[in-house]
């Protein structure tokens, strides 16, 4: 304990504050079954919508009716559902804190709130990373088998499915957590990602202006089609994936703002 | 108790004009001490007299409209690992419910870089081992206190900040709790404690600081503060207390009257008052000076910034 000398403290220490602050997130997390049960759920979940579809486009195929898509994507297209169970979990991990009152011992511990969400930032944008690349291979399996001829794919539709779920997953994460920032309850930060994820494309979706459509091309949800897809209309991959990192760079910067300027 | 400091470092914390207003509201004004290592300094006031507020800035947890707390002459939020230096147990804050005790304290050492073995002996010094693998969920109010000041203890910190840490502690734990702080003071530690009942706060304090409306009342030993107040008030019951309350007027001298039959004088002494009864011949059934108790400094310490208050109301 003598190496903790006070007088040396602030940027060396950084990342070794930083890194022991994610392991501590990371036992909070793990540490609460509403949590890794939303995990389950969601992993569940994605797997059987996966089979179904597969089933479904295997009875339209052999119906006559041409809905034949590669089952990687298949799956990904079943995250348009799935995505809200891991994204409900990052906002939770953050709004329990709020509501159990022990925001003001997390940050007794860490009281460099950059630090502590950029430490939330890592260690959930990892869950969601790993999440997407392991939730894709898993659930083709089920899904190729259902949808037999109507389901193939190649290697690369596979590994450009998973990469995109890993990414999209991971930012998607980083939003939910600025989203509990800036609401500081679950209610609050459930309805603002079910409006995001979910609302906003429904709701402007009939409405027949211009810039409106163009807009919800750029919503999360789209960009994260257009990114898995490998389409090159509206935009292709790569734009893609700047939408995304410019959605979860604005709400979780904002969200860190607000951490920064409020009491706890 | 392995690899605990047998001497906690020389930690000064220090509020200087300390300040914090929401609204018209003034949580706490212009509050400016210092709290010494070596003794347990209390901190007593009324509910909602500023002293969470108070906590919560020096912990960093509230941001001072103005002025700032320091600790050992930096900020909370400058300490690197700042459990090692304040532990620190604010009422109402002690984990989520879904969490067991265990889960807690093991994820505050490890973003502290405690020994996990500390949090065993934490859970063990508490009380809480039995326990250690239920959710906080099912907890009383007396366990989770327990769980927020073992909390505060996991790093063996220098500085103990504990509000209101009686509230729902049982007998034992509340002895617990007045040894715990002695040990700390007597290795050298600053021990600052909160409480809204004097009784609490008078048994274990050296010092002691009051506040009332957010301001400093009064800052000295406990010692002091109990000599000036039973120096000075002397309870009086007659059958003829109005006559005396008369007289009392006339000399322009301080009393209360309590009821009917009973009054206390104040800042005249026990001689002074039997004699001026004597003189005019008013029978007296009690004359007494009262013993030790605190609860009367306080009401006669904070008459001033009650009389402000009242005279607020009025000119409001």
């Amino acid at each position: 304990m003598k190496s903790l000398d006070l007088a040396e403290s602030n940027s060396a220490h950084g990342l070794s504050v930083l890194l022991a602050t994610a392991r501590a997130e990371i036992t909070k997390f793990f540490g609460l079954r509403s949590l890794t049960g939303l995990y389950v759920v969601g992993l569940v979940v994605t797997v059987g919508l996966g089979w179904l579809l597969g089933a479904s486009a295997k009875a339209s195929g052999e119906n006559g009716i041409d809905s034949a898509m590669p089952a990687p994507l298949i799956v990904f297209a079943t995250l348009q559902f799935g995505q809200l169970f891991f994204a409900a979990a990052a906002a939770l991990h953050l709004t329990g804190e709020y509501s159990s009152g022990t925001m003001s011992s997390t940050l007794q511990a860490v009281p460099r709130r950059g630090i502590l969400t950029g430490a939330k930032a890592l260690v959930l944008g990892i869950f969601g990373f790993l999440t997407g690349l392991v939730l894709i291979p898993v659930a083709t399996i089920p899904t190729a088998l259902a949808a037999g001829r109507y389901g193939e794919f190649d290697l690369s539709k596979l590994f450009s499915a998973s990469l995109g779920a890993g990414t999209y997953l991971a930012l998607l994460s980083l939003m939910a957590l600025g989203l509990g920032l800036l609401c500081r309850n679950s209610t609050g930060a459930i309805i603002s990602l079910i409006a995001l994820v979910i609302g906003l494309p429904q709701i402007l979706g009939p409405i027949p202006i211009d810039w409106v459509q163009s807009m919800i091309q750029y919503l999360p949800t789209n960009a994260a089609t257009f990114m898995a897809t490998g389409a090159s209309e509206p935009y292709g991959p790569v734009v893609a994936v700047v939408v995304l990192v410019l959605w979860g760079v604005v709400l979780l910067g904002s969200g860190m703002l607000m951490l920064k300027k409020r009491d706890a | 108790m392995t690899g605990l400091k047998q001497q906690k470092k020389h930690t000064v914390i220090t509020l200087e004009s300390l300040s914090n207003h929401y609204g018209t509201t003034r949580a706490v004004n212009q509050l400016s001490v210092e709290i010494h290592p070596g003794k347990v300094t209390g901190f007593f006031g009324p509910n909602g007299a500023g002293k969470s507020t108070t906590m919560r800035m020096i912990l960093g947890l509230d941001a001072p409209t103005s002025g700032q707390a320091l600790i050992n002459g930096q900020r909370y939020d400058q300490l690197t690992y700042p459990m090692h230096t304040v532990g620190a147990h604010i009422s109402g804050t002690a984990g989520h419910p879904g969490h067991t005790p265990r889960t807690f304290l093991r994820a505050l050492a490890q973003s502290n870089r405690v020994p996990q073995q500390r949090v065993e002996q934490v859970l063990e010094e508490s009380g809480l081992s039995s326990v250690a693998t239920k959710r906080i969920r099912g907890f009383s109010l007396g366990m989770r206190q327990c769980l927020g000041i073992s909390a505060a203890l996991l790093a063996d910190p220098d500085v103990l900040i504990l509000d209101e840490p009686m509230n729902g502690l049982d007998a034992q734990g509340i002895a617990w709790i007045r040894q715990l702080m002695r040990n700390r003071a007597d290795q050298g530690g600053t021990v600052f404690v909160s409480s809204h009942l004097m009784s609490e706060v008078q048994q274990v304090a050296d010092q002691l600081i009051l506040i009332g409306r957010g301001e400093l009342i009064a800052n000295a030993t406990t010692q002091q503060l109990i000599n000036e107040a039973t120096e000075q008030v002397v309870t009086v019951r007659s059958p003829h207390a109005s006559a005396l309350a008369g007289l009392l007027t006339s000399r322009n001298l301080q009393f209360r009257v309590v009821d009917e039959q009973l009054i206390e004088v104040i800042g005249l002494g026990l001689q002074a008052t039997g004699a001026l009864a004597f003189a005019n011949g008013i029978e007296l059934h009690e004359l007494s000076a009262t013993h030790g108790s605190l609860e009367s400094a306080y009401n006669q310490l904070t008459q001033e910034s009650m009389e402000f208050s009242a005279s607020s109301v009025e000119r409001g």
